[in-house]
């Protein structure tokens, strides 16, 4: 089964909750290292009066086809059995960056050794039974993770509430 | 002064306040951290957390919990009731339930217990029964809600009756220059009730507008809440911003009639035209330095922590020197040369 994440636009509120959460489980200390491997982006349309606010949070998409596993030339940047989750061997990496310029999100983040750090999904609490922390601790429920195809089916089905008027 | 939790951030003049502190003879802090605040007590007591101590917990569906510490109190932190109990017992104050035993030296423990009996007297239940149900039990007898309270005894006003004109400030309407009616008069510092003061001070100020990762002047010493906003930053309309020549970043002072600070410029449609947004409790850059301690509504009290004037400019960085000014400014003091007030000296 892959694994992938979810956000609802519409729901998310900007609170950081997963961010937090995501310093939490990996222990990144802000004040030495990069920052979260989960950010919320403000983004801003429009102007006053007619000014709108979305916010966003974003981390490693996981992607199936994923270019950093194939920029990356040391194999640091594996695809985790039973997961399917994009992971990276810090002892492999050797700070190339590749990665980064390879991956359409922005997502790789560099710690003080120079070596690639990045989301694993939670890899060992999925592997627990858990969800990822950022999922966990999300109040409003924008953020879920799971099957792509039954995400979307989820997704699917509150389209299909809204086209026949009970969204 | 004994002071549980003393906060000297979170009124209107928080620089006054600080003064003032200075002038006692001695203040004992008691609080859960050492706080800014804290550094100009004579003595700072640790307090233990709620998780260290026994805590009783009330419902509205009349359900009552004493906690269990889930661990001893860490280092040499006390229960705010010990330290109270032994401070009253020191103090040799005549009160049979803060200092029960004649010559002092009562158990904190079973003070604190029996003070709760106390309460609880009138509710048919005891902290011995609570002990026995560790996840907490219904009050037996508890006070029923008095219905039509109102009707019966009236509300608490000169008239007995809900005033909509307020027969307190009637009588003193005239001499205090208000309205027995709520009317609204602008804000002392404003356009309309101050234009000469608005057109050196342009800019509404509004203080305290929320941010997700500050609860007042708690979570800045933390690190992972730090880190999503490291560096002071006001909240200021792009319209604004292009005519001030500002941009994302910038450093930017904000003045008042009381003082100025140097914060971050954040563009934002989040400020309206013409409004500037700064989150209070920070220590590097307190906005309420911007308030004279006096700025207060003149019949609640209550500070104008979001109806005042202020201007902004933009502070040029320093010459470059090589490695970029933008991780100077973000490390400084963030505190501009404070501004006297008249005949007063400023403190380096």
């Amino acid at each position: 089964m892959s694994n992938a994440f979810y956000l609802d636009v519409e729901r998310c509120s900007g609170c950081f909750a997963c961010t937090v959460a995501c310093m939490d489980q990996n222990d990144i200390e802000v004040r030495e290292g990069p920052t979260a491997w989960r950010q919320v982006f403000a983004v801003e349309t429009g102007a006053f009066p007619e000014a709108h606010l979305r916010y966003v949070s974003l981390a490693c998409m996981h992607c199936a086809d994923a270019p950093c596993l194939l920029a990356c030339p040391t194999g640091a940047l594996q695809r985790e059995a039973g997961t399917e989750v994009v992971i990276v061997q810090a002892e492999l990496c050797i700070g190339c960056h590749s990665c980064s310029i390879a991956c359409p999100f922005g997502v790789p983040r560099y710690g003080a050794d120079g070596t690639m750090q990045k989301c694993d999904l939670c890899s060992e609490r999925l592997k627990s039974g858990l969800e990822p922390a950022c999922v966990r601790v999300c109040p409003t429920k924008a953020l879920r993770h799971g099957d792509p195809n039954e995400l979307g089916l989820s997704v699917e089905r509150k389209a299909a509430e809204r086209l026949a008027g009970e969204g | 002064m004994v002071a549980f939790g003393l906060n000297h951030r979170m009124f209107p003049g928080s620089d006054h306040f600080l003064e003032a502190l200075q002038q006692l003879e001695f203040i004992c802090d008691i609080d859960l951290f050492a706080t800014d605040t804290s550094r100009y007590a004579d003595i700072v007591l640790p307090a233990c957390s709620s998780v260290e101590r026994s805590e009783l917990r009330c419902y509205p569906e009349k359900y009552a919990l004493l906690t269990e510490p889930a661990v001893a109190p860490l280092g040499e932190s006390r229960s705010d009731t010990d330290i109270v109990f032994d401070l009253s017992q020191r103090l040799g104050l005549d009160d049979p339930l803060l200092n029960p035993l004649p010559d002092g030296g009562a158990d904190p423990a079973a003070t604190f217990d029996a003070a709760l009996d106390w309460m609880f007297e009138p509710s048919g239940m005891s902290v011995a029964q609570l002990r026995e149900h560790p996840g907490g039990m219904p009050v037996p007898a508890p006070l029923a809600n008095p219905e039509r309270k109102y009707r019966d005894k009236g509300f608490p006003t000169p008239t007995g009756k809900m005033e909509l004109a307020s027969s307190i400030l009637q009588k003193h309407a005239a001499a205090l220059g208000i309205d027995a009616l709520p009317t609204y008069r602008p804000p002392r510092h404003s356009l309309e009730a101050s234009p000469e003061l608005a057109e050196e001070y342009p800019f509404v100020l509004n203080t305290g507008s929320r941010l997700p990762m500050f609860v007042h002047s708690r979570t800045y010493r933390l690190a992972w809440t730090r880190g999503l906003r490291p560096d002071p930053a006001a909240d200021i309309n792009p319209a604004d911003a292009t005519r001030l020549g500002i941009g994302q970043g910038d450093q930017i002072e904000l003045a008042t009639p009381a003082g100025a600070i140097r914060v971050l410029a954040n563009v934002t449609e989040l400020g309206q035209p013409g409004v500037v947004h700064m989150y209070h409790g920070c220590p590097e850059a307190d906005v309420n330095t911007l308030l004279d301690p006096d700025y207060l509504d003149p019949i609640s009290g209550f500070p104008g922590f979001k109806s005042l004037l202020c201007s902004v400019r933009r502070i040029d960085p320093p010459p470059a020197r090589g490695n970029g000014h933008a991780a100077e400014a973000a490390h400084g003091n963030g505190h501009v040369a404070d501004t006297p007030r008249d005949g007063e000296e400023v403190q380096p």
